[in-house]
């Protein structure tokens, strides 16, 4: 017992001189093959945490971020009692939390209804449609959405009616999230079909042998093949509900739908890039990244509890 | 043990089969519509389409909207451009992250555990938009194609795909390499490289797709028109309403220029969006191995 | 082994400050412009000997060329002064946002902006930031045309004039009469289509009542009115573009309540000197209950609260509409077949016309052209925009120039009484005056004075018939005493004016157009006129007052 302990323990701790003869022998791998991204990283990722300063001083632009006049806490006050900031605070989180809510099965679905599909032709073909709109880029995407909802566009036309969709904010999260669900359900559902497709037939087989219906089969033994994936998934996207993206929100902003379609990053975007407010931006900023890191590690924690330990 | 299988099915199979046959049909054809109708309106008169929606008539079909879109400058420098940074930046991008997983792929790799924890921190915490704007001016890269094309090619999602992917061939491999006197860099370029096709072809179209279809760096960097790749220019004709010049200029009324117009978007839609959806079947089989290798990992 | 790995992070960590703090202090090494230079005058004559090169920023119309080298006024300053324009142009439309993120790129700018398009607070931001410079030394020294144009008016030096004592942009000037009479009194100017009047035999309205008669006519007769005109489209009785300046239908409230209606920035001064905020007075909210109410008759555009300017004039080319508002209805649809529809007496009697706030000094934009901490001889970019205040120049530069082959011209050279040199209008017969000078003009700072009149230039006709129709329709209806003068505030107060009027005008401004087409207004005014106040509105009306005070004061003082 002892005897495997120390040798274990041998095996595991090394030196600091065995280190560095590694590094001396493989100096190739650190200079080579890490460095470029090592650059990178240290320049474009981590240069600009120490810019986060700016978030604690009226930022001029001329005399840099260490010659900034310090003014403290007073971009957080600011922000924390404006009205409309908790009105993009709760526009950010809502457009996330549905977004997941509804978003969310849909892929797994998906991945479920084309497991049941025996003939292996039409399913690649179907596989090959829903992949699809994954591929159109974002413009074209809201270029699409706004087109169809426009007073003398094809919806309304459907419809009989000439309202304009996109100028209502209580329209802006159901067009957001539905034409999310159209361009990403597709395509997310793929790591679920790979999951499915690895899952046991024989599980299957016997469960149809036993007797169990088709709804039985998919509880019992295909959901909990993807059940990892699934949680895994899950505490990723839950994790990122503060984060969601700039580049749709702001591509399907008109004026008249901004109180439900302003987010926080559009609204760093227009009141740093657009209004040169560089202080009073990265504190929004800042905050709003500080919330994801605390919800991720919350989201983990908690699916760990409910997970019996298995999470990130 | 596959083909077509016979299975009984019981009734409620059939009926619960037979409603999930109708989600997916209804699924497929939400996709499926409005991407016909796209096609379609493209080749319409404006002003049927405005009034009437869409025609069969022939004589309501023409090409003129496709003939002003294809002679546009700007467009083709529109092409021209995203080509060129998709191109560019996957060369970039998959050069560096193939060759940092490699390192980090080895359990032996000294500081493995350190760099690790460096990269994964900035996966989720990070300076921010302004911050990271304000480096990029310091680095006089503002207007200049480095500043789309530097910043974000190293991933650290595509290195640990990439590590992952790795891991799952042999060592052996290595070994043998090693016996044969090779260095990591010959061993790498060698031996490695030629096996992990599939992962290079995801991280590739992962990349090129990633930068073809995106717009904001590209916004707020690029000032000169010529250097504005395809997105930018699409943002302007169909998000900010503003036709390119050239396309309408030889219209006189301003009647007639809005209705062309709105037809122009669905040229112009077809036109852009038509390159990758060609391509992208091509590398389907490619995705399957990739994602499993991903997903198998988390 | 944690322990190791976070002293290793925090090393790295330690390393990585050190690196941004010498990126940090880099930075002192920015380009800062001299603005009292020391060249001799001499040496910024044109032509210059050597050709020399300026960068500028501009923007231009989506429908002209984006290169502005290509236009004719440019073609010649280059020939005349040996200076070559390196220009950065942005579509007219997306202007604003690209030219605040022009300025944000601080590593990269242009030596000036030639269409800057600042609002007061961006002066005074970026003059804060450093990022443009203060022009008074070079005025002086350089701008002999400039400094003609301060003498004979100096409130235009003072307006130009920041309040901590420096001018830091050039300004844009265009005198078409002056006080009632300025062309700037009225911007939304409605047009009704005499010729449908007269078809239907129906005389031009003078109350609201009326005015809604006669819409509803335009709707009930509309197939005999789209067969009489052979139209292509539906008839629109009425049509505008909600919040959209001159295109905005608020000049025909001006009959109800008190009858200040509302001004494009919501302000008015009563004649006993109050400054108030229109869209909380009584009369307003019953002349938005009526605009309401012509919604609900079916007399309204569907698309007057989303369209974009192309789609309004679009339709108007093809002739639907009985009434739409702009500056000038030959940019619409033509002159002949539309009246101006005179002040409209409201259901208490009061009839009213309100002018528009700083009207009295008709045409100015105080933010027009700015030069940048990058320009590295100022002296040569203050001489060069000295020639756009030459009296032959500015009229060019403001609406379009002559003698250009293979294109119209809005101008032929001529002579004056005296046998110089002077642009006379060509007429412009049925082509739209905006679509025109767009092709032609290149705006920036220049300065059209009413001397120039009949010396230099001649009045554009346009211009002229758009006063003339003005002064006799509604000149007697203009009662009140006073409008708000343009005030240059502190920064501190630009800032929390700016700030107000993100908040209130957004709001009041959406407000308005969802109560025009949807209504109820009267259940929620008094929760409307809470959150303006929540919002800060009693101390936005303050500042304002302050201002107002400060100005009429130094009026009286000058008159002393």
């Amino acid at each position: 017992m002892k005897r495997m302990q120390k040798q274990t323990r041998a095996m595991g701790k090394r030196t600091m001189a065995s280190k560095l003869t590694y590094v001396k022998k493989n100096w190739q791998l650190y200079v080579f093959f890490l460095m470029p991204a090592l650059i990178l990283t240290i320049i474009f990722r981590y240069l600009p945490m120490g810019g986060l300063l700016i978030a604690f001083e009226d930022y001029n632009v001329i005399k840099g971020v260490f010659g900034s006049t310090w003014v403290g806490l007073e971009y957080f006050k600011r922000f924390l009692s404006s009205p409309d900031f908790m009105n993009y605070l709760l526009n950010t989180l809502k457009l996330s939390i549905y977004g997941l809510l509804w978003g969310f099965p849909v892929p797994i679905i998906l991945a479920l209804l084309l497991n049941q599909i025996r003939k292996q032709g039409i399913k690649k073909k179907i596989q090959l449609l829903i992949y699809a709109p994954n591929f159109v880029s974002v413009i074209v995407l809201c270029g699409m959405v706004r087109m169809f909802l426009s007073p003398v566009g094809p919806l309304n036309k459907l419809l009989g009616i000439s309202t304009n969709w996109m100028t209502m904010p209580a329209a802006f999260r159901t067009i957001y999230i539905a034409s999310g669900i159209w361009q990403g359900a597709g395509w997310a559902s793929i790591m679920y079909t790979a999951a499915l497709s690895n899952a046991s037939k024989e599980l299957e087989e016997a469960a149809r042998m036993d007797g169990a219906n088709l709804l039985q089969q998919i509880w019992y033994v295909e959901l909990p093949a993807i059940k990892d994936i699934i949680v895994i998934q899950f505490i990723l996207q839950a994790g990122n509900i503060m984060s969601i993206g700039f580049e749709k929100a702001y591509a399907l902003q008109t004026d008249m739908n901004l109180p439900a379609s302003e987010i926080l990053s559009t609204y760093v975007y227009r009141i740093g890039l657009l209004n040169g407010d560089y202080g009073y931006s990265t504190a929004v900023g800042l905050f709003n990244s500080v919330i994801n890191v605390i919800l991720l590690i919350f989201v983990n924690w908690v699916v760990k509890k409910l997970n019996d330990g298995e999470g990130l | 043990m596959n083909g077509t299988r016979k299975i009984k099915y019981s009734r409620t199979d059939r009926i619960i089969l037979g409603i999930a046959y109708v989600f997916l049909g209804v699924f497929v054809l939400s996709i499926l519509i409005p991407l016909i109708y796209v096609v379609l309106a493209s080749f319409m008169d404006p002003t049927v389409l405005n009034n009437q929606g869409l025609s069969f008539h022939i004589k309501d079909w023409t090409l003129d909207a496709y003939r002003r879109v294809l002679e546009n400058d700007m467009i083709w420098r529109g092409f021209l451009n995203s080509f060129l940074y998709s191109i560019a930046f996957t060369v970039i991008s998959v050069f560096v992250t193939l060759l940092a997983a490699y390192p980090m792929s080895k359990k032996e790799f000294v500081g493995r555990k350190f760099f690790n924890v460096i990269f994964l921190i900035t996966m989720f915490f990070g300076g921010g938009m302004i911050p990271t704007f304000i480096l990029i001016n310091q680095l006089h890269m503002v207007n200049t194609i480095w500043a789309i094309l530097i910043p974000g090619a190293f991933n650290v999602w595509n290195m640990i795909l990439a590590r992952t992917y790795y891991q799952s061939i042999p060592q052996e491999l290595r070994e043998a390499s090693a016996i044969d006197g090779a260095t990591e860099i010959q061993h790498f370029f060698k031996v490695m490289l030629p096996v992990c096709k599939p992962i290079i072809a995801v991280l590739a179209l992962w990349s090129f797709v990633g930068m073809w279809n995106s717009y904001f760096d590209a916004m707020i960097y690029l000032n000169d028109a010529n250097l504005q790749p395809l997105q930018l220019v699409l943002r302007s004709i169909l998000v900010q309403n503003t036709p390119q010049p050239g396309m309408i200029a030889d219209i006189q009324s301003t009647a007639e220029m809005a209705k062309v117009a709105e037809q122009l978007k669905y040229a112009t839609i077809v036109v852009s969006s038509l390159p990758l959806l060609v391509m992208y079947p091509f590398f389907q089989k490619y995705f399957d191995k990739g994602i499993m290798v991903g997903s198998v990992k988390g | 082994m944690w322990k190791k790995s976070r002293k290793r992070v925090l090393a790295l960590g330690l390393t990585f400050s050190i690196i941004i703090g010498i990126t940090g202090c880099k930075k002192e090494e920015q380009m800062q412009a001299e603005t009292n230079p020391d060249t001799p005058v001499s040496e910024v004559q044109f032509p210059l000997k050597e050709k020399a090169e300026l960068s500028f920023i501009t923007s231009a119309p989506a429908t002209s060329t984006q290169n502005p080298n290509e236009r004719i006024i440019f073609k010649r300053l280059e020939k005349e002064t040996n200076v070559h324009i390196d220009w950065t142009c942005f579509v007219a439309d997306q202007f604003s946002d690209k030219k605040n993120l022009a300025l944000a790129q601080f590593g990269n700018l242009p030596d000036g902006l030639f269409n800057a398009g600042m609002s007061d607070y961006d002066l005074l931001r970026y003059a804060k930031q450093g990022i443009i410079i203060p022009l008074e030394n070079l005025i002086d020294k350089y701008m002999p045309n400039l400094q003609a144009v301060f003498e004979k008016y100096p409130e235009y030096r003072t307006m130009c004039t920041a309040p901590d004592g420096h001018i830091y942009s050039f300004p844009w000037i265009e005198q078409l009469g002056s006080g009632k009479e300025a062309i700037q009194a009225i911007g939304d100017i409605p047009y009704i289509n005499k010729k449908w009047l007269d078809y239907l035999g129906l005389e031009v309205p003078t109350t609201t009542d009326e005015l809604e008669q006669v819409l509803i006519a335009f709707r009930d007769h509309a197939d005999d009115l789209k067969k009489e005109f052979q139209i292509d489209g539906d008839v629109i009785p009425m049509s505008f573009i909600i919040n959209n300046g001159d295109q905005d239908p608020a000049i025909l409230i001006n009959g109800f309540g008190e009858g200040y209606g509302d001004t494009g920035d919501h302000f008015a001064v009563t004649d006993d000197g109050e400054v108030i905020y229109t869209t909380v007075q009584e009369g307003y909210k019953e002349g938005i209950e009526w605009l309401h109410k012509l919604v609900t008759e079916d007399l309204v555009d569907p698309e007057a609260f989303t369209q974009e300017w192309s789609t309004y004039v679009a339709k108007g080319k093809n002739h639907r509409y009985g009434l739409c508002f702009t500056w000038d209805i030959a940019n619409i649809d033509n002159n002949t077949d539309y009246v101006m529809l005179p002040a409209l007496t409201g259901p208490t009697g009061v009839t009213n016309i309100t002018r528009q706030n700083n009207s009295e000094t008709s045409g100015f934009d105080r933010g027009r052209c700015v030069l940048t901490t990058s320009c590295k001889d100022t002296a040569l970019a203050a001489a060069w925009i000295d020639q756009m205040y030459a009296p032959l120049q500015s009229p060019q530069n403001n609406w379009g120039s002559y003698g250009e082959k293979d294109s119209f011209n809005i101008f032929e050279m001529s002579t004056n009484e005296n046998g110089e040199e002077m642009l006379k209008h060509l007429d412009l017969g049925d082509q739209s005056p905006v679509e025109v000078r767009e092709a032609q003009s290149v705006n920036g700072p220049l300065a059209v004075l009413n001397e120039y009149y009949g010396v230099y230039v001649t009045q554009p006709g346009d211009a002229k018939w758009r006063l003339d129709n003005m002064h006799e329709t509604y000149l007697k209806d203009m009662n009140s005493k006073y409008v708000y003068p343009n005030v240059f505030m502190s920064i501190e107060d630009t800032n929390k004016v700016s700030q107000y009027d993100t908040d209130i005008k957004k709001y009041a401004e959406q407000k308005k157009a969802d109560w025009i087409l949807n209504g109820g207004i009267e259940k929620e005014w008094d929760s409307y006129l809470d959150k303006m106040e929540k919002y800060g509105l009693s101390d936005y009306l303050a500042i304002k007052q302050k201002y107002f005070d400060q100005y009429q004061q130094s009026l009286s003082e000058e008159n002393k």
